[in-house]
């Protein structure tokens, strides 16, 4: 304000103010004239006419900056000569030139909107009153015009502004707040941009911050509400931006960059499914190449120890006669000799039978009788270890397609490692039934190397121990070749890697369940013929 | 008639030098004539010029393998008649199914229990000598 009056002043020294004397008296004209021309810096031009009619002709001309007039002219009087030159030219200052009894005239006319009087004598004595006086008029008519433009220039501003007292009462709005929140008048303070305003008001003067911002939704919109709190004059002020639609654009950006990260994940995911899927596949084939290596070293090994063996047992079989005679000892010796030869022989058939397995002989075959038959061949050796044999197979279990002999020793090398377990006695429980599977699981799915689908139904047979189980760091390793916890000469670690190849050979899967110290659940899964998988739905049970 | 009363002659055939020393002890010792050969070719030489009663034929020989020697006994006119048994290290249906097809009366796993091959020897002998007699009576 201060700046653009400044400016106002500049253009005034510069420019040429146009200046109407309305003044029926000759000598009180020259006498402004005169003091007008006595002013060096300005430069005023003056027109003078006698009559109020003159003057206002030259006033509908335009063009006139200034009026100096008398009140009392031969064609009007007083008050009216103010109300006729403003009504002809509102907004050109006015400045009333009154004999000295005239001053309470004077004074009503600046009521009227005059904007200063000046008394003719003083002119006379003082002619620098009269331009100052001038001045003044201009710049005080221009600053109540910046004033008022101003005033519009935030009543026509597109965005909500309203201001309240301390307490919440509405003390301005702009059209824009009366337009958009047209309901605010009466709503007292439940209103959401008046909600809350005191509060906020307190929070700033707390603060010392000058402003806060709020949202606020309204009637579907949402607007940026930026509060002001003026605690000198104890108003709050509030400027609105309808952000409806940038938070729209925002709401629509999340979404998009929401759905990218998803469509991010789920191709990670892909990614780290498909790398699991190698490691698998790998894992499988350096599983199938170990075996392609136990193959060709068991036929090896076949032939270079098998012949020495057989030259042993011939040695014993030349010695046997005369060391018989001389003794039962010696007769035990060659014994021992001979029972060394089997066992290694017996190491190395079990490798050669192993690298060439024996084809499936499969028929429909009851797996109660195979465990029947199983559980009786270790009868003996349970009773010795004082294990309690348990045996529990569902009504429902149907015949499957079996190679009886070879599915029992499967079982049999499954119990032998439980019997192996529970050195000191314990509980061997075998237990058959269906199941349903439900979700995909170990080789349950729909990739080509599952075993099964989600959905069929297969029969189970559990062998479960109460025994000294399987650490967990050794527990994936248990199905592969070579791989024993016995002492050398014991065993060569290919039990369960050809349980499980038999297992496999039938279709079906085997997974060990094992904790420390808490005993081990060997779980075969077989296929059930396809008629008995239509028909057995819900029929799941153990 | 003196034929079941000469000491049976039975020519091994096995690249285990071991081997061959301990069948001619143990097959001496229970009456039979051993001769042995180190390898194909020479069983083939000894089997032609000594006649044996029975061959014994390891099948995994460097060089001339017992199927081919069993094959060249076969084509011979003067030997196809003289029983073989296959001695072998080897384990598997198809080893003994070619051996049989081959012409091979009998098969036997190493290691043995003497027992058992002097068995086997007994049954190819008995067997040769019906075909034998069986020839004979159908000559005259």
């Amino acid at each position: 304000m201060i700046y653009f009056l400044e400016g106002l002043i500049e253009g005034m020294d510069d420019g040429h103010l146009n200046v109407l004397l309305i003044e029926d008296d000759p000598q009180d004209a020259q006498l402004m004239q005169e003091a007008l021309g006595e002013t060096a810096n300005t430069s005023f031009a003056l027109e003078w006419v006698d009559r109020v009619s003159k003057g206002l002709e030259r006033l509908a001309r335009g063009g006139i900056d200034l009026v100096l007039t008398d009140l009392q002219l031969p064609d009007s009087q007083g008050l009216e000569t103010v109300a006729r030159v403003h009504a002809q030219a509102e907004g050109v200052p006015i400045i009333v030139l009154t004999a000295l009894d005239d001053e309470g005239m004077a004074i009503q006319a600046l009521q009227k909107g005059v904007q200063d009087y000046l008394v003719k004598r003083y002119i006379k004595v003082y002619p620098n009153l009269l331009v100052r006086s001038m001045r003044y008029a201009i710049e005080r008519r221009r600053g109540e015009g910046e004033l008022i433009r101003l005033a519009s220039f935030l009543e026509q501003c597109p965005d909500p502004v309203l201001e309240t007292d301390g307490s919440g009462v509405i003390t301005y709005l702009n059209r824009a707040a009366r337009t958009q929140f047209a309901d605010l008048f009466g709503s007292a303070a439940t209103h959401p941009v008046l909600w809350g305003l005191k509060d906020a008001a307190q929070r700033l003067q707390r603060s010392g911050a000058t402003s806060l911002t709020r949202e606020v939704p309204y009637r579907g919109k949402t607007y940026e509400q930026h509060i002001s709190y003026y605690p000198q004059s104890d108003l709050i002020r509030s400027y609105l931006i309808d952000v409806t639609e940038r938070k729209q654009m925002e709401q629509r950006e999340r979404e998009l960059a929401a759905a990218a990260a998803a469509a991010e994940r789920k191709r990670a995911a892909e990614l780290d499914e498909a790398y699991q899927e190698l490691k698998r596949t790998q894992a499988m084939l350096i599983q199938a190449e170990k075996m392609a290596a136990v193959g060709q070293l068991a036929s090896g090994i076949a032939h270079e120890v098998r012949n020495p063996l057989g030259i042993i047992l011939q040695c014993v079989n030349y010695l046997e006669p005369d060391l018989q005679s001389r003794g039962a000892q010696h007769a035990e010796v060659l014994q021992v000799i001979r029972e060394a030869v089997m066992t290694s022989d017996k190491i190395i058939r079990g490798l050669l039978d192993f690298s060439r397995p024996t084809p499936l002989e499969l028929k429909p075959t009851s797996i109660a009788s195979v465990i029947d038959a199983s559980l009786a061949l270790v009868q003996a050796q349970a009773a010795e270890k004082g294990i309690r044999l348990m045996k529990d197979v569902a009504d429902d279990v149907p015949l499957v397609l079996l190679d009886e002999h070879q599915m029992q020793q499967v079982l049999i090398n499954l119990i032998l490692n439980a019997f192996a377990a529970m050195p000191t006695g314990g509980r061997l429980s075998i237990r058959s039934y269906l199941r349903r599977l439900t979700e995909p699981g170990l080789r349950i799915g729909l990739r080509s190397a599952d075993a099964f689908r989600p959905g069929q139904t297969v029969l189970v047979c559990e062998v479960e121990d109460t025994g000294t189980g399987i650490p967990k760091e050794i527990l994936p390793r248990v199905f592969h070749p070579f791989f024993t916890t016995k002492p050398p000469g014991e065993g060569i670690g290919l039990g369960l890697t050809i349980t499980a190849a038999i297992v496999e050979g039938h279709g079906g899967t085997i997974s060990l369940e094992s904790e420390e110290g808490n005993g081990t659940k060997a779980v075969i899964t077989l296929p059930v013929s396809q008629d008995r998988d239509r028909n057995g739905e819900g029929s799941a049970s153990r | 008639m003196a034929e079941h009363l000469r000491r049976r002659t039975v020519l091994m055939i096995d690249d285990e030098a071991n081997a061959r020393k301990l069948a001619k002890l143990l097959l001496e010792r229970e009456g039979y004539r051993v001769l042995t050969a180190a390898n194909g070719e020479e069983g083939l030489i000894l089997a032609k010029v000594q006649q044996p009663d029975v061959v014994l034929l390891d099948i995994l020989m460097p060089k001339t393998s017992g199927h081919e020697v069993l094959r060249r006994l076969q084509e011979d006119q003067d030997l196809k008649d003289i029983p073989v048994i296959i001695v072998t290290a080897r384990r598997g249906e198809q080893g003994i199914a070619a051996s049989f097809r081959l012409g091979a009366v009998s098969h036997i796993e190493k290691p043995y229990e003497t027992k058992d091959l002097l068995q086997k020897i007994q049954v190819a002998l008995a067997l040769a000598q019906q075909e034998e007699s069986g020839r004979a009576t159908g000559d005259a």
